[in-house]
């Protein structure tokens, strides 16, 4: 146990030695009791001093001890810590989906941990930076010295804006222990079910995407998916897209359709709108063209929007852009490269990392925290029965 | 209080003693204590020259027919002895042990009387005082000991109003610890023991008072509060020397009026401190 404000004990224990003192030192008014010879005893006009302390007052004294020990604790802020080490470590171990076998992190995190290590687990890496800095502070009391050790793929689109001045409030370097990126699963190889007239496959075409039975992503433009074509998205990770060739019109116009990637301006004339899902495609006005659900491992896509056979909408580089959009990998594109040097020795930062833990600012410690007010009004009880008792000795 | 549990070892000790008066009796019905009148029973004394007015009845005829003189024939009566205890239930009584060994020493006392065939009295001081009047029939233990359960002492009662039931009593015990009005039942004592009375004195005295606590104390009199005196281990040895020496000079009072003077302590056996008093 350590103390945030350690001379509060010793102005505790001050106060005991004094209370002690006192009551060796004063002189009490003995009992009154009634005795039938009183008469015979002599007149005196000094006062009995109460050299022996009786039972009560030893009651007293150890009820006004225990409350300014009480006190003292309270105010000394406690915290409950376990023995000291020279060095530990938190790691961070990265859950996101940049991680191409989570086993792998795992195993490598069970590698470098030693007993008492804390593991922080995120999907974000600045998160996880925001976690392990925290962790690294609590380990203030545990250890001379602490460093993170971050078990990371560290692909590009984990580093987002924040994740470098995050880093930055970190005074020491960060053990970098890379893992292997998940594959980029950017393969539009396309099995098509729609018409051979189907405006959608010269898209396809003029896009690159190779179509063939045996693909990732499986465009069901005739017809209604299937529990088969479930099964295959689910079992495979793979993209089941929906995008029915002939959606019921709802008599509505609007002037555009977004992506993540892709602005098209065109007068839609808009269908109904898709099922529940995560949106992936927007209209104009903000209304939901298309939408995305988890489907195992893979995910499943309703597309609303219409495909004219008339016109050369399908032939603009447009269209093949949204066209790439709504069939890419689950969760939108990735971008699974490497970061460039510059980055990554800022990620890496100083070459040691161990911070010695007297320069890290203290965490609250919540547990300590918490006792405080118990501790106090304990000591509060304690001295309204130790008041109670001191009435009930003066009867 | 129900007599029986506490007191039946106390009477059972007690079967068999008799309380032998040490005055002679003026009573006229018969006992079994020696009475100053005389008559013509078995136990013979003397005899006498008849004298003009003597009862004829009482000529010893055959003294006469020897010797042809006339005497009478004298003989020693026996008497009853009513018999008053008095009780002190004043508030000093209820310290220590004190009142539980005072009501021991009355209904040992009126036990012993009882077997005497003496009819007894109790009279209990108090803020009202209270009494059960002279009686020698069946159950007079247990009614004393009844009696005696419904009164808890309290107060500054004094002994000395109770004299007005002395008026029948040829003997009077009276149990208390002297802390209220002694000079006055002294004196009244002393008149009484002249009018040919037998008074025994149970000086009740607490354990507690003999060998006050250790330590410092604020002690006070709990007939009279205001009095308050401080015993410490200072004036320990003082109070030990002045409660001695007044009670050796309440003994040599009581004594010296003619009375029965015996001190009891707490913590003495009831039966042994009833066959002391009734010893004599």
């Amino acid at each position: 146990m350590t103390f945030a404000a350690p001379w509060f004990l010793a102005a505790g224990a001050a106060a005991a030695v004094a209370v002690v003192a006192l009551h060796f030192l004063a002189r009490q008014e003995p009992r009154r009791r009634p005795f039938p010879t009183a008469r015979f005893v002599p007149e005196t006009e000094e006062r009995a001093p109460a050299r022996s302390v009786t039972l009560s007052d030893r009651l007293l004294l150890l009820l006004r001890l225990t409350a300014i020990a009480l006190a003292a604790i309270g105010f000394a802020r406690p915290s409950l810590s376990i023995a000291r080490r020279g060095l530990a470590r938190v790691i961070f171990q990265d859950t996101s989906r940049a991680v191409r076998d989570p086993m792998e992190v795992a195993r490598s995190v069970a590698a470098i941990r030693q007993d008492g290590d804390p593991i922080v687990r995120a999907g974000s890496l600045s998160t996880g930076l925001i976690r392990a800095i925290e962790a690294a502070r609590a380990l203030r009391d545990e250890a001379d010295s602490v460093s993170i050790v971050a078990v990371s793929p560290l692909a590009r689109e984990e580093i987002d804006a924040a994740t470098l001045a995050i880093r930055s409030t970190w005074p020491g370097g960060i053990v970098w222990t890379p893992v292997a990126r998940a594959i980029d699963p950017m393969d539009l190889t396309t099995e098509v079910r729609a018409a051979a007239a189907d405006p959608l496959r010269a898209t396809l075409a003029l896009a690159g995407i190779t179509l063939r039975a045996s693909a990732s992503v499986r465009l069901i433009r005739d017809g209604l998916p299937t529990a088969a074509d479930s099964a295959w998205a689910r079992a495979g990770g793979h993209r089941l897209v929906d995008w029915p060739s002939a959606p019921s019109g709802t008599g509505d116009t609007t002037g555009a359709v977004v992506t993540a990637n892709t602005v098209l301006v065109v007068a839609f004339d808009r269908p109904a709108r898709p099922n529940v899902g995560t949106p992936v495609a927007w209209w104009a006005d903000g209304e939901v063209a298309a939408t995305e659900q988890p489907l195992g491992a893979g995910c499943a896509r309703t597309v609303a929007v219409p495909v004219p056979s008339a016109g050369d909408l399908m032939l603009r580089e447009r269209i093949r852009s949204l066209v790439r959009d709504l069939l890419g990998p689950c969760g939108g594109r990735r971008d699974l490269a490497a970061p460039d040097s510059a980055t990554v020795r800022a990620f890496v930062g100083p070459v040691s990392a161990a911070v010695p833990t007297e320069s890290l600012a203290p965490a609250e410690d919540e547990a300590g925290r918490a006792a405080v007010p118990w501790l106090l009004a304990m000591a509060l009880g304690v001295l309204v029965v130790e008041q109670l008792l001191r009435r009930r000795s003066a009867r | 209080m129900p007599a029986g549990p506490l007191y039946g070892a106390l009477l059972d000790a007690l079967r068999g003693v008799s309380w032998p008066t040490r005055v002679a009796s003026r009573g006229a019905s018969a006992g079994t204590h020696p009475s100053r009148l005389r008559g013509n029973s078995a136990e013979f004394t003397e005899y006498r020259a008849y004298r003009q007015g003597d009862d004829p009845r009482r000529l010893d005829w055959k003294l006469l027919a020897r010797t042809d003189r006339a005497y009478l024939r004298i003989t020693d009566e026996r008497a009853t002895l009513p018999t008053l205890i008095l009780a002190d239930a004043s508030a000093s009584m209820r310290f220590g042990a004190k009142w539980e060994q005072a009501c021991a020493m009355v209904v040992g006392l009126a036990a012993v009387a009882h077997a005497a065939a003496d009819p007894v009295a109790v009279s209990v001081s108090g803020p009202s005082p209270r009494r059960l009047p002279f009686r020698a029939r069946r159950g007079v233990v247990g009614d004393t000991a009844r009696f005696l359960d419904g009164v808890t002492p309290t107060g500054a009662a004094d002994l000395a109003p109770l004299v007005r039931d002395w008026g029948r009593a040829a003997r009077v015990a009276i149990v208390t610890d002297l802390l209220g009005d002694e000079p006055l039942l002294l004196r009244l004592a002393r008149e009484r023991v002249a009018r040919g009375a037998d008074v025994v004195l149970v000086h009740i005295v607490a354990r507690e008072e003999l060998e006050p606590p250790a330590g410092a104390h604020l002690t006070f009199d709990p007939e009279r509060p205001a009095l308050e005196r401080r015993l410490t281990d200072r004036t320990r040895d003082g109070y030990r020397a002045s409660f001695d020496a007044w009670r050796a000079a309440v003994a040599r009072g009581w004594r010296a009026a003619g009375a029965g003077y015996f001190e009891v302590v707490t913590d003495e056996p009831p039966d042994r401190a009833v066959r002391r008093v009734v010893g004599g």
